[in-house]
């Protein structure tokens, strides 16, 4: 019996042909995938193994196609020469794409116990993040309850003598002229010292308002924009600002709200794309000042949304997820609000809206 | 520290073999037999990576199961391919030369069957047919990895 090689050396000579070529498409995809994930090193990993496998696979058929073309022409001296070459470069590239694929092996445990650390550091900032709330509601406790000792104790005497004085004074009637008025001075003494306790008070009041000053709301996203256009032209994204005609004062901390504005408008830069835009707007509606930052993005899927104040919540590798929750933070210290509005491949809407402080509101109420 | 010291025999595996790789002659033309166990080596080696491979890529939590299952099937399979071309150049080896047949006229070759190796050369050297799909489903695997790399 005999059968023609002609299959065998048929499947050899394309299946090395094909071998080639797929392999090549692996670093193809490896390679973009790398050039996206430059900072990964499972891409990186990838694009090595794909790499090994291109050698091992090119070495090989390149091989076996050139013996089958020389035995076909029948140079099979030419051959005996050559093969020994394309053997060893075969064996090779099988020791290769060993240790490529050994070294995976390793590699995968240390990224295993990265992810594991990264968790274990999430939740260790969560806990602290818990823990330092809870003490600052036990310090404010502390302070309110302390200032109300104080209160009650420098109030107490003057109210107490005042109270003596006027019950003397009902008990004696007008006869005792002289004693009467002495009395009546000293009840004013002390209304005098309660009067002197108010304006303190006030002037404390006012000291710890005093890093909420007059601003605008306009100069304000003013401000923000100028820092934040360079990094949307980076992106090619265009940033439009609808500044409102009227002044926008209202009473805030600008340090807290230029950071919250930045990162309201750097989330939309972050998930907006090359030829998006961005459009600022402020005005006056409702009696309350708002911002209102609108892109055209690809929105916020609505099982985020509900999740987007919660602290650590985020789509983002290498973010915190602490952004929103710290604004809303942020604008809730000014009595404000903030809302999210998101239309999922239309874009999203960030407003915030703060309480007016002053004559702005005139022309608006009427 | 830990890591090093794991590393050390594997390494020391691969160097071995790529010392003698000197004498790892080209397994197609059955010249010294040295080369034909350096290349056996090295196909044992290739198996046992990519059967580590296939058994550490199932738990990569980085990669959707799609790539994972793909990523898989592909590297069992040169497993298999890896054992079919180690028996592939044994079988090799049990051919006498008299049984390839060159007939005037023609340029591609018959072979003499004879005995059962004789059949099992024929079979075995049709290895494309393991590693052309396991290379095919790498690369399903390798392709979809981009996609999946939004929740990494
Ligand atoms: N303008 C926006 N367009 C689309 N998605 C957004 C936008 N703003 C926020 N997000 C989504 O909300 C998530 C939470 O935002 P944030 O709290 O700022 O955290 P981080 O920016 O650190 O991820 C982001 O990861 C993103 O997915
Ligand atoms: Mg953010």
């Amino acid at each position: 019996m005999e059968w023609s090689l002609l299959p065998v050396w048929g499947i050899d000579f394309f299946g090395s042909a094909a071998m080639i070529l797929v392999s090549l498409l692996c670093v193809v995809e490896a390679y973009k995938n790398s050039q996206k994930n430059p900072d990964s090193p499972l891409a990186a990993y990838i694009l090595w193994f794909s790499m090994a496998l291109f050698a091992f696979s090119a070495s090989r058929s390149i091989g076996h196609m050139i013996k089958y073309v020389l035995l076909y022409f029948g140079r099979a001296d030419l051959w005996h020469r050559l093969s020994p070459v394309s053997g060893s470069i075969n064996t090779i590239a099988f020791t290769g794409i060993s240790s490529v694929t050994l070294f995976f092996h390793r590699m995968q445990k240390i990224m295993e116990k990265m992810e594991k650390d990264r968790i274990k550091i999430e939740k260790t900032t969560k806990e602290l993040l818990k823990l330092n709330e809870d003490i600052e509601a036990v310090v404010s406790q502390r302070t309110k309850s302390e200032l109300a000792l104080r209160i009650a104790h420098r109030i107490r005497n003057p109210v107490m003598i005042i109270g003596g004085l006027i019950r003397q004074l009902m008990r004696k009637g007008h006869e005792d002229y002289e004693n009467y008025q002495l009395h009546l001075e000293k009840i004013l003494e002390q209304a005098k010292k309660l009067e002197s306790l108010v304006s303190t008070f006030e002037n404390l009041r006012a000291s710890t308002q005093e890093t909420f000053i007059d601003i605008d709301l306009n100069e304000l996203a003013e401000e923000v924009i100028e820092v934040i256009t360079p990094e949307a032209d980076k992106k090619g994204i265009v940033l439009v600002f609808e500044r409102s005609a009227k002044p926008l004062t209202f009473r805030g901390n600008p340090h807290l709200l230029k950071i919250a504005l930045l990162h309201i408008i750097r989330n939309a830069i972050e998930a907006c794309k090359h030829g998006d835009s961005i459009e600022i707007t402020t005005g006056i509606e409702g009696g309350r000042l708002f911002l209102e930052v609108k892109d055209n993005g690809p929105g916020i899927p609505p099982e985020i949304l509900k999740h987007i104040l919660k602290a650590f919540y985020t789509t983002k590798e290498g973010k915190t997820g602490l952004g929103l929750p710290y604004v809303n933070q942020i604008i809730k210290e000014h009595r404000g609000e903030l809302k999210v509005d998101s239309v999922q491949g239309a874009g999203t809407t960030v407003r915030i809206y703060l309480p007016t402080h002053g004559p702005e509101l005139g022309p608006e109420v009427q | 520290m830990k890591i090093k010291k794991f590393l050390i025999p594997e390494f020391v595996l691969i160097f071995l073999l790529l010392l003698t790789r000197t004498n790892a002659y080209a397994l197609q033309s059955h010249i010294g037999i040295e080369g034909l166990y350096v290349h056996q080596g090295a196909h044992i080696l290739f198996a046992v990576s990519m059967a580590t491979f296939a058994w550490r890529v199932r738990g990569f939590v980085f990669l959707s199961p799609g790539v994972r299952k793909n990523l898989f099937v592909g590297a069992i399979l040169l497993v298999l391919w890896n054992a079919w071309a180690f028996t592939g150049h044994i079988v090799e080896l049990m051919i006498p030369r008299g049984h390839i047949l060159y007939h005037p006229g023609t340029k591609i070759p018959s072979l003499s069957i004879h005995a059962w190796y004789d059949l099992l050369y024929y079979f075995f050297k049709m290895d494309h047919l393991w590693c052309l799909p396991a290379i095919i489903f790498i690369y399903l695997g390798i392709r979809d990895i981009s996609k999946s790399a939004a929740e990494w």
